[in-house]
């Protein structure tokens, strides 16, 4: 068995709910950093050989002779949440085109974390619409490198990357696993308003 | 014949198998039902030994360093074999008519409130 296997942390027998976050963003936004500092175990990378998406033909493990394939790896993290419940935590970049394994990743999702940072307008567009596609309920959490929390306010923020009034919107150091359980824990909160407002709706 | 989710070198692993129906979340849980290894491959006996206790498909080949896909080929076989299961989660929607549908925890509305507690409460 390889290396990673020896120090891989078991989970408890009772385990029986994976529930499951998705961390997105740009490149170098704190992804892998933002999983690292909550996770119980060290992050673990997994690699996908996956199809480059074409017009609808991305179908899994169908046999599909004539597409190109690209290796995408993702990491992700654990936390045991109590003896059933389980959260698995992904990072996965914005920017890749649709595929199978971001359906198939994003599906039963809690919601997303998107992490934005205001040196990178273009790498937070593209994660915000990759979310908004997967029709995934998210929260933005600005990850502020340097001084840009004193640079920008988060009103600010919202107007210039057109986040929606009802999306949370908040700082999140992605290294301080305080900051980073208090995003989660506020998707969560989201999720639930949205069941209720859904719930009022009917 | 090119399977798209498993690369060449791959077809030792699987077997030559390509293409199964089951469309795996990477972030299920897996758990083994029979320890027996007998007549198993090397991968299949490493992964039933992992089942041992409750891990997803994602940590699998993590732990193994086989693609995901693969992994995914290797745990049809073993689930029809009946060496491992797969955890079943959620409850039957009330939803829907379809009695094999089942609700995601992500719409449980208790199962949220003690993933945010949970998480409040988290001792970093
Ligand atoms: N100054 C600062 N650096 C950070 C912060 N978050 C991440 N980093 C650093 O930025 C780099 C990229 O982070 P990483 O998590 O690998 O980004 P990813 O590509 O989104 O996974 C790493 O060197 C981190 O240590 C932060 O909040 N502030
Ligand atoms: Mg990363």
């Amino acid at each position: 068995m390889s290396h990673q296997d020896r120090v891989y942390q078991p989970l408890a027998a009772s385990a029986t709910i994976p529930m499951k976050i998705l961390v997105t963003g740009g490149f170098g936004v704190g992804k892998t950093t933002l999983v690292g500092a909550i996770s119980e175990i060290t992050p673990l990378t997994t690699e996908a050989e996956m199809t480059q998406a074409g017009a609808g033909v991305d179908e899994g493990l169908e046999l599909r002779p004539d597409k190109t394939t690209t290796t995408v790896a993702f990491d992700f993290g654990r936390i045991s949440i109590d003896e059933q419940i389980v959260l698995y935590l992904f990072g996965a970049p914005g920017q890749e085109r649709f595929h199978a394994l971001w359906e198939r990743l994003c599906q039963g999702a809690v919601g997303a974390i998107v992490l934005v940072d205001t040196r990178d307008a273009e790498g937070s567009f593209a994660a915000l619409d990759r979310v908004e596609r997967a029709k995934l309920p998210y929260l933005v959490a600005h990850n502020p490198f340097g001084d840009e929390a004193e640079r920008w306010s988060l009103e600010e923020i919202r107007a210039s990357l057109d986040v929606d009034p009802g999306t949370p919107l908040l700082r999140c150091d992605a290294r301080d696993p305080a900051q980073v359980r208090e995003a989660l824990a506020a998707l969560v909160q989201h999720r639930q308003n949205l069941l209720e407002q859904e719930g009022a709706d009917e | 014949m090119i399977d798209p989710d498993v690369p060449d070198g791959l077809y030792m692993i699987v077997g030559g198998r390509s293409g199964t129906s089951l469309r795996l979340d990477p972030f299920t849980l897996v758990v083994t039902e029979r320890s027996d290894t007998t007549g198993l491959t090397l991968e299949q006996a490493d992964i039933v030994r992992l089942c041992e206790r409750p891990i997803t498909p994602a940590e699998i080949s993590a732990c193994l360093t086989i693609p995901l896909g693969a992994v995914t080929i290797l745990l049809a076989d073993l689930i029809d074999q009946g060496h491992v299961s797969l955890r079943s989660v959620g409850r039957p929607t009330r939803r829907s008519a379809d009695p094999s549908a089942f609700s995601s925890p992500a719409d449980d509305r208790q199962l949220l409130e003690k993933l945010r507690v949970g998480l409040i409460n988290l001792a970093l």
